[in-house]
């Protein structure tokens, strides 16, 4: 939207410089208060951890439908230190890293997985169904919003609207209000499904 | 490892990552909408603020709530990999845009606004009938 007005009361070249200005700062911004967070967890990570939660389940789903795992359960957790995931104690003294060793590229972390692993492996993941329908979706779902931006000029510029730039640029601000109005309804609404939906399956989601 | 003692883990078994795709009813009720009615508008030559801020508003709200109910599923069923997941989204659905850019304003510019839009809402409403088998 500004840039449109730019455009209009300017040049599409002030426009274009200034974005590549912007975007350069984004950069330099990046680099600088972006540290890299990679971190191998020796710890088990309960909250993910696949092979654990299945052998909780099988464990505890004859009891009740809900399991809750307090630190008082001490057989609980116990049985959580001696799964085959957990291998190692978490290391106790961790030395803070300086904010200017941060900054290196290569900070020690060690992926054991290689690059061309690394590169291949999300495509495995089309075998899912579940990614495989979660792509179709997103594409349309982004593809559209793409092509509406990119078809926008066409059509309000033409002679039924004949828009000026700034009116092509203030389109948009529609979009940015639908999508902010979009973006703070959908939490709460996909949320409030699933606890009310689990609610009803007798589970705890959320509460 | 040791819990702080205000953790109490809660272990869900009866929340299941399917009850995130109810939303995406939402998703092709406004969507669709948004663009069915815009080609019609743009056929009929309604005036500017039919298209723009009610086509347009359907449209992105209804995107806005799609994107969510993917996002969130994906990520309830592969929690271990949906960097992953997300690398291989993202992958495809560029490769998509970029070549839709090629060619939308061509479309476009030989069938017409109108069936141009309602083409897309119906891919819209036939892919999110892809829900219904999961």
């Amino acid at each position: 939207m500004e840039a449109a007005a730019i455009i209009e009361y300017g040049s599409y070249r002030i426009a274009l410089h200034g974005m590549g200005g912007a975007f350069a700062l984004t950069l330099i911004m990046v680099f600088f208060w972006m540290p890299e967070s990679a971190y191998t967890r020796k710890a088990l990570n309960i909250d993910t951890g696949e092979t654990t939660v299945s052998i909780l389940k099988n464990t505890f789903r004859t009891s009740s439908k809900t399991l809750q795992i307090s630190v008082d359960e001490k057989g609980t957790l116990e049985q959580l230190e001696h799964s085959p995931n957990s291998t190692s104690e978490p290391t106790q003294n961790e030395i803070p890293i300086s904010w200017a060793r941060r900054l290196l590229p290569y900070s020690g972390y060690v992926n054991n997985v290689s690059l061309l692993n690394t590169l291949i492996r999300p495509f495995y993941l089309v075998a899912s169904p579940a990614v495989l329908w979660a792509i179709i979706l997103f594409t349309t779902c982004i593809s559209w919003l793409v092509g509406v931006s990119l078809t926008l000029s066409q059509i309000f510029s033409a002679p039924p609207y004949n828009f000026s730039v700034v009116g092509v640029g203030a389109t948009n601000l529609s979009s940015f209000v639908a999508s902010f109005l979009g973006t703070l309804t959908a939490g709460p609404m996909i949320d409030g499904l699933v606890s009310r939906m689990s609610k009803m399956n007798g589970g705890i989601f959320g509460m | 490892m040791k819990l702080p003692p205000f953790v109490g883990l809660e272990v869900d078994v009866a929340t299941e990552p399917e009850f995130r795709l109810p939303i995406m009813v939402t998703y092709l009720l406004f969507t669709s909408t948004g663009f069915f009615a815009w080609g019609q508008s743009s056929y009929a030559q309604d005036p500017w603020p039919v298209p723009v801020i009610v086509c347009l508003g359907l449209i992105n709200f209804g995107v806005q709530l799609g994107t969510t109910g993917v996002v969130t599923y994906v990520v309830d069923c592969h929690r271990e990999k949906a960097g992953e997941a997300f690398a291989a989204m993202n992958f495809i659905k560029n490769l998509f845009s970029f070549g839709l850019s090629f060619y939308i304003n061509g479309w476009i510019e030989n069938q017409g606004a109108r069936n141009c839009f309602f083409t897309m809402g119906g891919i819209t409403m036939g892919v999110t009938l892809f829900t219904i088998p999961m």
